[in-house]
């Protein structure tokens, strides 16, 4: 307290005490005492009974199954984020400005509607997963393209505006020291990518950890298969077992808090490595 | 209204921004903050604005304590360096605001505001320019309407930062002349903040420089110029050669070259003496003890005025000298020529 | 590669076979990313229609408006019209005092804000059942004197409300943070209030950014399923929003049904897209 007093006197701006009480408290009443039950509750359980229910090994499955897929659908975005960043924002061809509007479709699609919709087109009649040798729907595989959707914007977004505000004489200093143009790619401008590239990346692997609507109706929900924590959180509520719910929800909210932290030393890194930016 | 700032000190964090500042502006003064950037004349001038707190002293309007009064109370003009015009409104409603925004009760009438707009824009010459907006004005355009804006609610107290800061060196001198026209008919207490001189000497009554936030000297420009107070102001205004030696018995040495120095002591001491560049004599040959040996290294001869950069036999530092073309002429100078120079006025200072 | 060092080899030439090979490097980037965006968004796209439509558009049409389906899109917009207002008031508040004061713990309380965009959904929606269902001694106590919140519309609220909590603060901060507060200091001077200042200086400067928050938290109100899920409690034709009841009639195999409210969701999502890239132009202009 005694330091927002201090604070409060040398804001140019009038209304300081007033807006930033109302915010803490709006964000108090709706985030942080709310996440914090989760955290009371499970604590409440005992420690033997929590760990029971997080290392249950249908639930341990389900970790494995969730951090597995949504890396591999956040490394495939970090692929093709770039692509897309880059495509977009270097070059010019037809239907550019429908691909750049649309590629945050994702984020406006709701996931229930994603869902349904990939289900039916990776079904073994559907109009892609019939050319498909192998199983999509049901299987890991189709988890992974959920969330290869629900994920793909983070990457382009995070990394386009950085690569519209690159200094184009950098690029051509490069060229005229006589590097060819991967070599400026890859000396020049990708390490100054990096973090935006990497935020983007765990961006897209937290909401992905997290990803519910737009999987299960791809994934088909077998136990030890293709079950995912998210899921897992839902079946236990289903079943009453409000303690195991909370336990998973737990260690799914530390991964989360993992996540952000790192995300911030990735920002942190980067405004001391580019500071003249 | 006068301003009387006491003991004003800030810091950032562990960088001492303003230390100990004490001033004292009469009622309708133009005074200049001058200083080079980083100097703390910025935040001095948002300190007395309210933007800013002071650590510690008083800010004093007039006999009245200000010091933890809200920016409103304060009444002051404030014009940006970036002229911060809101974009969204016209000219008109740029110089507007300060009145529409007032209580109910003290807001003048729709065609009280209009008259006073109308007359602050003929003021600084914007008749035609009411309806637009500020992208569509120039620099120098925007520059007065801030003030016409800042003056609108009849401030006692009209601030300035870096107000010409941003505009191209012919509107600058243009908007100087205009700004002191302006002070003459409106006699507002003003402080303006700049870092270059000829624009402080230019339009102010009095010269504040500022350095490392102390004030190092306060004095009307002709005070400043022709009496620095320290080797600082002196080295900050205006070129100066510079000169590292030791005073002895009244004597300042820097290797071969002697003069006399007006501090009395016996106590030998570091010494700086300063020589402008066009207080020096050119000889062909040496006269004495006070002239300098040089080799003359680069002419430039370009206007009435020529430079020479000339290097010093014995120490090998480089000075420069300005004469005028006809004695340049006379005395038929060459490169690499070695030639005697003798200042006329020397200015010494212990250390 | 060789090319480039050997000294007597024509300019033009030089020139022309840089350019060939970036030209090939160019299209084939340009041919993965286009063959991408259709296999991965148009495709999907498509087939919602597609199988929205597939029994006519008599099927279609008498699916939108059968009982059930009408008053999941009631409820939804209900939600999203308390959701959406709220969220912008307060996601405005977080941005002014973000980026026009400054004080410890900026960063803290900027990743506290965007805290709900990394939970899942799911806990979004575990959270409000903690809080209010049976098993606190809140909930209790509210049950027992008749005010359901789990289960029930109050708690689809609340659960959207978390969801949806950054999505407008987020899209103002930088845009505001960019224009600084010498405008805002300008305003104070010339002796307005804070009041004043936010409605006549700062707010002509946000509006397009502002609009797009608004849009995109509207569509993820509209669109939120997770966390509705969890606390909705499934009650057709009560708590049944628009994505729930989606998920309900997939599961029934009424897939015509399904897709014909999917496709109502769909044109909203590219209705979305479009009004964002009208207001892009609009907020960059702001920026500067």
């Amino acid at each position: 307290m005694t330091r927002i007093q201090h604070s409060k006197k040398k804001q140019s701006i009038p209304g300081f005490g007033l807006t930033m009480g109302l915010s803490t408290l709006y964000l108090s009443l709706l985030v942080l005492i709310p996440l914090s039950l989760v955290f009371i509750y499970s604590a409440r359980l005992g420690w033997t009974a929590f760990w029971n229910d997080v290392t249950d090994p249908r639930v341990i499955a389900s970790y494995k199954l969730s951090f597995l897929t949504a890396f591999s659908a956040a490394l495939v975005n970090l692929v093709f984020g770039l692509l897309f960043a880059w495509v977009l924002s270097r070059y010019t061809f037809p239907l550019k400005r429908i691909v750049d509007g649309l590629v945050d479709l994702p984020f406006a699609l709701p996931t229930a509607v994603a869902g349904i919709t990939l289900t039916t087109l990776y079904s073994e009649k559907g109009w892609i997963g019939k050319w498909l040798p192998f199983d999509v729907s049901f299987t890991p595989i189709g988890i992974t393209l959920a969330l290869i959707f629900v994920g793909l914007p983070f990457v382009v977004r995070m990394v386009q505006p950085v690569l519209q505000n690159f200094e184009h004489e950098v690029e051509e200093a490069s060229a005229s020291l006589g590097a060819t143009s991967f070599q400026t790619f890859r000396r020049v401008i990708f390490p100054q990518l990096l973090p935006a590239a990497l935020s983007g990346f765990s961006l897209a692997f937290a909401r992905s950890l997290g990803e519910y609507g737009s999987v299960v109706f791809i994934a088909g929900n077998m136990p030890f298969k293709t079950e995912i924590a998210p899921l897992m959180i839902m079946t236990k509520l289903e079943q009453f077992d409000y303690p195991a719910a909370t336990a998973i929800a737990v260690v799914m909210l530390v991964i989360s808090f993992a996540l952000i932290l790192l995300i911030n030393l990735i920002q942190w890194w980067s405004r001391i490595r580019y500071a003249s930016h | 209204m006068s301003i009387e700032i006491n003991h004003v000190s800030k810091a950032f964090d562990s960088f001492q921004i303003l230390n100990d500042i004490n001033l004292t502006i009469p009622t309708g003064e133009l005074v200049a903050l001058l200083g080079p950037s980083g100097s703390g004349k910025t935040s001095l001038l948002r300190i007395v604005a309210g933007l800013e707190q002071p650590d510690n002293g008083q800010i004093v309007f007039h006999g009245q304590d200000l010091t933890n009064a809200h920016i409103k109370e304060r009444q002051v003009g404030f014009v940006f360096q970036h002229y911060a015009l809101f974009q969204n409104m016209t000219v008109f409603n740029n110089i507007a605001y300060g009145l529409r925004v007032r209580p109910r009760k003290i807001r003048p009438s729709r065609a009280e505001i209009k008259a006073k707009v109308d007359k602050l824009l003929r003021l600084v010459r914007l008749e035609p320019f009411g309806k637009r907006y500020p992208s569509q004005l120039s620099g120098g355009q925007r520059q007065r309407v801030a003030l016409a804006r800042a003056l609108a609610i009849e401030p006692k107290i009209l601030l300035l930062d870096e107000p010409f800061g941003a505009l191209d060196a012919k509107v600058r001198k243009e908007l100087r002349y205009w700004l002191r026209e302006l002070h003459e008919s409106v006699k507002v207490t003003s402080i303006f903040v700049t870092h270059d001189q000829e624009e402080a000497f230019e339009v102010a009554d009095r010269v504040v420089i500022i350095q490392n936030g102390k004030i190092e000297q306060v004095g009307t420009p002709e005070q400043v110029y022709n009496h620095p107070a320290n080797p600082f102001v002196y080295d900050f205004i205006g070129s100066a050669n510079k000169f590292e030696g030791k005073i002895i018995n009244g004597t300042f040495i820097d290797g071969s070259f002697e003069t006399e120095a007006p501090i009395d002591s016996n106590i030998e001491s570091a010494g700086l003496g300063f020589v402008r560049p066009y207080h020096f004599v050119i000889e062909k040959d040496r006269s004495g003890k006070y002239s300098i040996p040089v080799q003359i290294k680069h002419i430039h001869a370009v206007g009435p005025t020529v430079h020479l950069e000339v290097e010093r036999s014995d120490s090998h530092n480089v000075l420069n000298i300005e004469i005028n073309w006809e004695e340049f002429s006379l005395l038929n100078l060459k490169k690499d020529q070695t030639i005697h120079i003798k200042p006329k006025k020397v200015q010494i200072f212990a250390v | 590669m060789e090319s480039t060092v050997q000294p007597n080899l024509p300019r033009q030439a030089f020139a022309a076979r840089h350019s060939l090979k970036e030209n090939v490097v160019r299209w084939s980037l340009i041919t993965v990313v286009l063959l991408f965006f259709f296999g991965f968004l148009i495709i999907p796209l498509v087939s919602i229609f597609f199988e929205a439509f597939k029994q006519g558009v008599s099927v279609y049409l008498s699916s939108i408006v059968e009982a059930d389906a009408l008053s999941a899109i009631r409820l939804t917009l209900f939600v999203t019209l308390i959701v959406v207002p709220i969220n912008a008031v307060f996601g405005i508040l977080f941005a002014w005092v973000i980026t026009k004061y400054s004080f410890r713990g900026k960063n803290l309380l900027i990743t506290l804000i965007d805290l709900p965009f990394s939970v899942s959904p799911v806990i979004g929606g575990l959270i409000f059942i903690l809080l209010f269902g049976q098993h606190s001694s809140l909930g209790r106590w509210l049950i027992s004197h008749n005010i359901n919140i789990v289960f029930n519309v109050p708690g689809i609220v609340l659960a959207t409300l978390f969801v949806t909590f950054p999505f407008i603060s987020r899209e103002l901060i930088p845009l505001m943070q960019s224009q600084g507060t010498v405008s805002e200091e300008a305003s104070i001077l010339l002796g307005a209030s804070a009041w004043q200042t936010f409605i006549h200086v700062t707010l002509p400067n946000i509006k397009w950014a502002l609009f797009y928050g608004i849009i995109l938290c509207n569509a993820r109100a509209i669109g939120e399923f997770g966390a509705v899920s969890v606390v909705s409690g499934h009650i057709r034709g009560m708590t049944n929003t628009m994505p729930l009841q989606i998920e309900n009639l997939y599961n029934e195999y009424q897939f015509v049904a399904a897709f014909a409210i999917a496709s109502i969701m769909s044109l909203l999502a590219i209705l979305t897209m479009v009004i964002k890239v009208v207001l892009e132009n609009f907020i960059k202009k702001q920026t500067r």
